[in-house]
């Protein structure tokens, strides 16, 4: 079922939604110095923060399921014993509105790392707390290049059918209206909470299926067509799956022959290892378990952060280090996300959300190493 | 593979460790400590097979990874042997007997204990604290002797006091039946009437003439190596030119951890992580591995 409201209904559906559990979306913050500086904050009221238009969020929704910070335990010395005490499990629901469809991927792939072989149970329990609500992109940046890997900004479940974005209510901004499309049964919940403020859309045909997009006869009355005629605007646009520098990297007989290129000799010397990359990527994932004392020396906090593999001390061992130079360091982040990964789990470590794109102070990316390593094949 | 720790409150993943107590410490080296830990209750935390590790944790100091050197056999706690190397390693050594501790695991794959290296002949070949991992398996064929063919251990260190468990090397490893030992140190020392040179040579030395006899049905064979990454590479390099294959070699490798779990990305060669899909791995499955070890 399709659904929609107006825009200037918007404040009223927020409210609504915030009603039921907490809602985060994107929302200005900070002073204003040039730099959008939008980012994913609690709804509180005030409909002129919100920012709908912004593609990029400065990070990306991952922290909602894996934090920058987290108490995993704390022990206790009591009676020459540790008293351990897992940090309880945070299970309210809360809504993600306006993720955009790079990112919902990305929480996918984390899905990948967080609830596989060993189930993570603090990952879990706000993953399933959660319902995400994804918004389709209308006009792309400079800076984007999701089609690279099968995701299209505007249509909800993929460019190559396979896809999905994982949401659990699909949106679309277009013509003064808001579309509201439920995807899981989550997503049916949240909406049936909140129907009185919908209308049923009368655009029924539009469906996030690939096969119904494509008929003709039914693309014609599809009103999200011309939002997907958009993606032509990504700047690495190109319908020739050859022309994709990251298809090469899929082949898991590569690795070895990755590895090794020359190219690495060079695309690190530009790196300052400052680590930016590692914290905005949205499927970034490697942390640090900390053990810190309390103070006193009878107790610790026992904390997960984020980290990133480009600093020395990420594999510094007390006898040696297994990737001692800046070289060895830069190689393993992006022989992670474009060739280890993929091998592990099927799917490239990246989304194409051009964050690092945007934001790295020397303006190096995995898009220039993809195309170097390319060349260098 | 993965059997995490199960606290109260149920949760199931790997991260929240027991509570754990060294019940006795023997000092093996200068700089090695063998620790007995048992849990809060004088038991054993949980169960392990020859090759697994556990993550031993002091809070407020630090967690580290570490392979179980008692077999499975023992009942009454797990043995760690610790070089004293880094801040973890040093606190360690500085703890008296009864200190408190927290554990977690295990991780990590074992030795094919119960298939590939059953009814074998066996050469294990370690340098310095590579032994310590060995040992759990040497004490394991010991406890099931009628499973196993021949054990033949060539350890070396770089000097005699250097060697780990030597003492009990001499009086109780010396007494299996069908066992061989093949103890070296780096130089000569007085008073040392063991063989002399690094450990790759030694293989040569040891095994020369029996393998290069055409009755010796080196199929019949596997070995273990284990220790600093230079003595591994030319370890095998040294038993494929007495013409073993690398499937039948198995070492374990180390790296940093942090999860333990499969996650943090710390411990990975290539795709495998070292915490899951290791820390056991057959020689040709390095060869599928970017050299960053």
């Amino acid at each position: 079922m399709l659904y929609k409201i107006t825009n200037d209904r918007l404040p009223e559906l927020f409210a609504r939604v915030a009603e039921e559990m907490p809602l985060y979306l994107p929302m200005h913050g900070g002073a204003n110095d040039g730099i959008a500086k939008v980012n994913f904050a609690r709804w509180a009221g005030d409909f002129e923060q919100v920012d709908l238009q912004t593609l990029k969020t400065v990070l990306s929704p991952k922290g909602f399921f894996f934090p920058a910070s987290e108490e995993l335990y704390k022990a206790v010395l009591k009676d020459n014993t540790y008293e351990i005490t897992p940090q309880p499990l945070n299970d309210k629901p809360f809504v993600l509105f306006g993720v955009r469809v790079c990112d919902a991927v990305a929480i996918k792939i984390l899905d990948g790392v967080f609830l596989g072989e060993t189930m993570d149970e603090f990952y879990k329990t706000r993953r399933d707390a959660s319902h995400i609500i994804t918004l389709a992109c209308g006009q792309p940046l400079m800076t984007c290049f999701c089609d690279k890997f099968g995701i299209s900004p505007n249509e909800p479940d993929g460019d190559d059918g396979n896809v999905g974005n994982g949401g659990d209510v699909n949106a679309w901004l277009k013509d003064n209206y808001l579309y509201w499309q439920p995807q899981t049964e989550k997503g049916k919940i949240l909406t049936n909470k909140i129907k009185c403020l919908l209308i049923t859309s009368e655009e029924v045909n539009l469906s996030p299926s690939r096969g119904q997009v494509g008929s003709t006869s039914k693309k014609e009355t599809n009103p999200f067509a011309a939002l997907r005629e958009n993606d032509a605007l990504l700047p690495l646009f190109n319908s020739n799956k050859e022309a994709n520098p990251f298809a090469v990297l899929r082949e898991n007989d590569a690795t070895l022959s990755l590895f090794n290129s020359s190219a690495w000799d060079e695309l690190h010397r530009t790196c300052i290892a400052c680590g930016t990359c590692t914290f905005l990527c949205p499927t970034c994932h490697c942390y640090d378990i900390a053990n810190n004392e309390n103070g006193d020396g009878n107790a610790a906090r026992c904390q997960r952060h984020w980290d990133a593999c480009l600093y020395p001390g990420f594999t510094q061992m007390a006898h040696g280090n297994p990737r001692p130079t800046k070289k060895e360091r830069f190689r393993q982040r992006y022989m992670h996300k474009l060739a280890y990964h993929p091998q592990k789990y099927g799917v490239v470590a990246c989304v194409g959300c051009g964050r690092c794109v945007a934001r790295c102070p020397v303006n190096m990316n995995i898009l220039k190493v993809a195309r170097a390593l390319e060349a260098a094949e | 593979m993965i059997n995490p720790s199960n606290p109260p409150g149920g949760l199931t993943h790997g991260f929240i460790p027991k509570s754990a107590r060294i019940t006795h410490i023997r000092t093996e080296t200068p700089d090695v400590k063998t620790f007995r830990v048992t849990d809060a209750n004088g038991g054993k935390p949980f169960t392990h097979l020859p090759g697994q590790c556990a993550m031993l944790g002091v809070p407020g100091v630090g967690e580290a990874m570490f392979s179980i050197a008692s077999p499975p056999t023992d009942t009454d706690g797990f043995d760690f042997s610790i070089k004293s190397v880094g801040k973890l390693t040093n606190h360690l050594h500085g703890l008296p007997p009864d200190s408190p501790l927290t554990i977690r695991g295990p991780f990590g794959k074992p030795f094919p204990v119960n298939d590939a290296l059953k009814g074998k002949n066996l050469i294990f070949i370690a340098g310095g604290i590579g032994i310590a991992p060995l040992r759990s398996v040497i004490k394991y064929v010991f406890g099931n002797r009628a499973s196993y063919g021949t054990a033949d251990i060539i350890y070396g260190a770089r000097s005699a006091a250097d060697l780990v468990y030597l003492n009990e090397i001499q009086n109780e490893w010396a007494r299996e039946k069908n066992t061989r030992l093949h103890l070296t140190i780096d130089r000569p020392e007085e008073g040392w009437n063991g063989h002399v040179g690094f450990v790759p040579a030694q293989i040569t030395v040891v095994f020369g003439d029996i393998f290069q006899a055409k009755t010796t049905d080196k199929n019949n064979f596997v070995v273990l190596v284990c220790g600093p990454p230079v003595m591994i590479k030319y370890s095998i390099e040294a038993l494929l030119a007495l013409g073993f294959t690398k499937p039948q070699i198995y070492t374990t490798l180390e790296m940093k951890m942090k999860c333990g779990v499969g996650q943090c990305g710390r411990c990975n060669i290539g795709h495998k992580y070292v915490c899951t899909d290791g820390p056991v791995f057959r020689a040709d499955e390095l060869d599928e591995l970017p050299e960053e070890y």
